[in-house]
């Protein structure tokens, strides 16, 4: 069951993927976005992350793409861009991929330190969200406020960079 | 937990952080009717407090650790250490924040002038914070901390299409490099399955992970840090952005950056070139990685007419320079690394704030015939730009003679039994010392704009303010110490690495 | 066929190389963004699986780390967006290939 499961989710991440690389729209692109974050959070699932299941769901589904829907719908660009690669970088990008897909399968070779050998349920306890906050605000604080730090430059960044001055307002109109 | 001891673990940040808070919320009450100009000095001047009593912490914490105080020893659970040596590299970063907080200050590119300095102390607290890492996650997170300010500071001029277009060229080249510095990361996490550096070292040196985990992990760290470092064939986003982005900002992208850059590859490649199995396939990588950044740094500075894009192209031929220490793959090796960035960022700050002073009086981009005679009207800024060039080229006694001296030797003794020029490093060293020669081209022309007198020379005499004179001095004081008395600083990093 | 690690390892490895074609070839800012995003997640893919095959899955690590990075990536998201409007705003297109203006 779970090996049919691992193949329909990893399906839909990869189609959804693949569909985004090749789709013409960019409110489409974002859509099936959504469809390949889905596959992922079902992956998380089968591997026994739980709450990641959830927080992958309703930062990405919930308001990363909200916020590209947001900045395509303000920009109002014509949908109809054409896909026309540029044959070098695509080129680029095939090697890059022979690459990649090369250095995996040197990975087939299992390291030792890897116990366990196929999918099984993990220790409820254990991988509980009450542990992960524990986890978090204690060992991790210190990365967890300087994320906090990331945010606020985020912040920052966003308002000037988009902000419209009255001068180039004028200039504008 | 020990709170107190939380607190005086990042009491500088937390300085820094609080300085840049009062910084922001005078600049959006009190000062908001002033014109740019004072609030940019203002708000300048209250970043100063913050960076130096910032400093001051870092140099208490300095002392206390010295003196072989506990107090910071697993603070945070291992997430951060500090030790003499990244306190002191931290402090270092503090000291260039504040000669960059010093040049930007005069002119500022548009009214979000809080925001400005702001980016800019968080730029300086995410290094810092790499610098002292310890932990993967804390150093993904001071990366992409470092790195969203540098873009948002390099499209900081809004109104201006070419600082967007770079700012958008350095973030999609960035976003791309993070995302494969994260690949490798979570290779690195499944090879050894710990996230602190020192479970991830001993993991690798003992031979329990995997090695060709281990291998897959550093390809694509070298990839992402390449991007950092302005690694050709990485570099694609350097020229635009030291062109473009602000010249403070350039300067910061060039120094601090690149120093907290080289301390983290120094740190995570060390132990993995030092043991692995797979050291001969990665030190061949990286060699490539170097020779490439050499040639095409070198190459493509030669026909460049702006000054800043030259210099980007310096600076990618440096980072080339450095990666020689990284393939001696040894103790030396990594005193070198360290030298030679420290006396880069020094000379490179040094030279990019001239250039914006010139850039700021002129009202555009330098090309380098408008040097033309500037010997004559300006000696002392001359002076002082050459002294930055010429340490940069690497001419004695200048610090970065012997910055590459220490580079090149231990590439060279790294394989001591060796000694045919077709084996060893004799080879990489022979590219690195022609490349040398082609670079003196380039700052042999840089100078000679300046010492030739023009019948009109373009630039005005320049009043420059006193702190941006006494900022110059300083780096040209440091510059010329350190080409004098190297030595100090390498038995330092040499006793505190070891 | 049992699912083991290198289904998950291989399967991240796909991910991360259809958004790195993706960020490579497609010249529209938008969806080269979203295509980060691809790539990023193929990365906390790979996290989740090394630490649910690891030897302690009692640490957390694997998720933990998995949870900085969608924070990151969405931080990293929100910046860009802001690039593209300002792009939007001088070029009046947001296909990279007509924002070259700068010079060689």
């Amino acid at each position: 069951m779970v090996d049919f499961l691992f193949y329909l989710f990893a399906l839909i991440t990869v189609l959804g993927a693949g569909a985004v690389v090749l789709s013409r729209n960019p409110v489409n692109a974002a859509m099936l976005l959504i469809v390949s974050f889905m596959g992922t959070a079902s992956l998380f699932v089968t591997l026994g992350a739980y709450f990641l299941a959830a927080v992958q769901v309703a930062v990405y589904a919930g308001a990363v793409i909200v916020l590209f829907l947001f900045i395509i719908m303000l920009l109002n660009v014509d949908a109809a861009e054409q896909f026309r690669p540029d044959y070098v970088t695509f080129a680029g990008g095939l090697i890059a991929a022979a690459l990649m897909i090369l250095g995996t399968l040197k990975l087939f070779e299992r390291g030792e330190n890897f116990t366990l050998l196929t999918l099984q349920e993990l220790d409820p306890v254990g991988v509980s969200t009450q542990s992960f906050g524990m986890e978090l605000f204690t060992t991790y604080m210190l990365p967890f406020q300087v994320a906090g730090i990331l945010l606020l430059i985020a912040m920052l960044g966003v308002v000037f960079i988009s902000k419209r001055d009255k001068e180039t307002r004028k200039d504008a109109a | 937990m020990n709170y107190p001891q939380l607190f005086l673990t990042t009491l500088p940040e937390l300085i820094v952080v609080l300085g840049m808070f009062v910084a922001l919320g005078f600049d959006y009450t009190k000062y908001k009717e002033l014109d740019p100009q004072t609030r940019s000095n203002k708000v300048a001047a209250l970043s100063t407090i913050a960076l130096m009593l910032g400093l001051a912490g870092v140099v208490w914490q300095f002392l206390q650790v010295t003196d072989g105080s506990k107090t910071f020893s697993n603070s945070f659970n291992g997430q951060v250490v500090l030790t003499p040596l990244t306190l002191w590299f931290k402090g270092l970063i503090f000291v260039l924040a504040l000669f960059v907080v010093q040049f930007a200050k005069t002119d500022v590119p548009n009214k979000h002038v809080s925001e400005y300095f702001g980016l800019i102390l968080l730029s300086t607290l995410g290094m810092g914070f790499l610098i002292t890492a310890q932990n993967l996650i804390m150093l993904f997170v001071s990366i992409e901390l470092i790195s969203l300010s540098l873009y948002g500071l390099t499209a900081f001029q809004t109104d201006k299409k070419f600082s967007v277009e770079a700012g958008i060229k350095y973030f999609t080249i960035g976003g791309v490099s993070s995302a494969f510095l994260l690949f490798g990361l979570s290779y690195l996490f499944g090879a050894t399955n710990e996230l602190s550096f020192e479970g991830i070292t001993a993991a690798i040196t003992s031979g329990a992970a995997p090695q060709n985990y281990v291998l897959i992990a550093s390809a694509f760290l070298v990839v992402g840090l390449g991007f950092k470092i302005a690694a050709a064939p990485f570099h694609l986003w350097a020229p635009d952005t030291y062109q473009c982005g602000p010249v403070p900002v350039a300067a910061w992208v060039a120094s601090g950056s690149k120093i907290a850059s080289f301390f983290l590859l120094v740190q995570l490649f060390g132990p993995v070139l030092e043991t692995s199995e797979q050291k001969e396939t990665l030190i061949a990588g990286i060699v490539l990685v170097s020779v490439l950044s050499m040639v095409l740094g070198n190459i493509g500075a030669l026909r460049q007419s702006c000054v800043k894009r030259l210099l980007a192209y310096s600076s990618i031929a440096h980072a080339g320079y450095i990666l020689i220490g990284l393939v001696a793959a040894n103790e030396d090796g990594s005193i070198s690394v360290l030298f030679y960035a420290v006396i880069y960022s020094l000379a490179t700050l040094g030279a990019f704030a001239t250039i914006g002073i010139i850039d700021s009086r002129l009202g555009r981009e330098a090309q380098i015939d408008d040097f033309n005679g500037t010997w004559k009207q300006n000696p002392g800024l001359s002076i002082l730009f050459m002294i930055f060039i010429l340490s940069l080229a690497g001419i004695p006694p200048l610090s970065g003679f012997f910055g590459k001296f220490y580079l090149f030797m231990a590439a060279i003794g790294s394989q001591p039994e060796i000694a045919s020029w077709s084996e060893g490093f004799y080879w990489l060293v022979a590219v690195a010392l022609l490349m040398s020669a082609v670079s003196l081209f380039y700052y042999v022309k840089v100078l000679k704009a300046f010492l030739v007198s023009a019948d009109t020379p373009k630039l005005p005499s320049i009043q420059i303010t006193k702190a941006e004179g006494a900022g110059l001095l300083l780096l040209a004081v440091l510059v010329v110490y350190l080409g004098i008395y190297p030595t100090g600083l390498v038995e330092f990093i040499a006793a505190s690495l070891g | 066929m049992e699912i083991t690690l290198n289904h998950y390892l291989i399967l991240s490895a796909v991910l991360f190389t259809i958004g790195l074609i993706g960020a490579l070839t497609r010249r529209h800012i938008i969806i080269m963004l979203v295509c980060l995003e691809i790539m990023l997640n193929a990365a906390n893919l790979n996290l989740i699986a090394f630490w649910h095959f690891g030897p302690n899955p009692i640490l957390l690590h694997g998720p933990l780390f998995t949870l900085f990075t969608i924070a990151i990536a969405a931080t990293e998201a929100a910046l860009g967006l802001a690039l593209v409007l300002a792009i939007y705003r001088h070029f009046k297109t947001v296909d990279l290939e007509q924002v070259q203006d700068l010079k060689e």
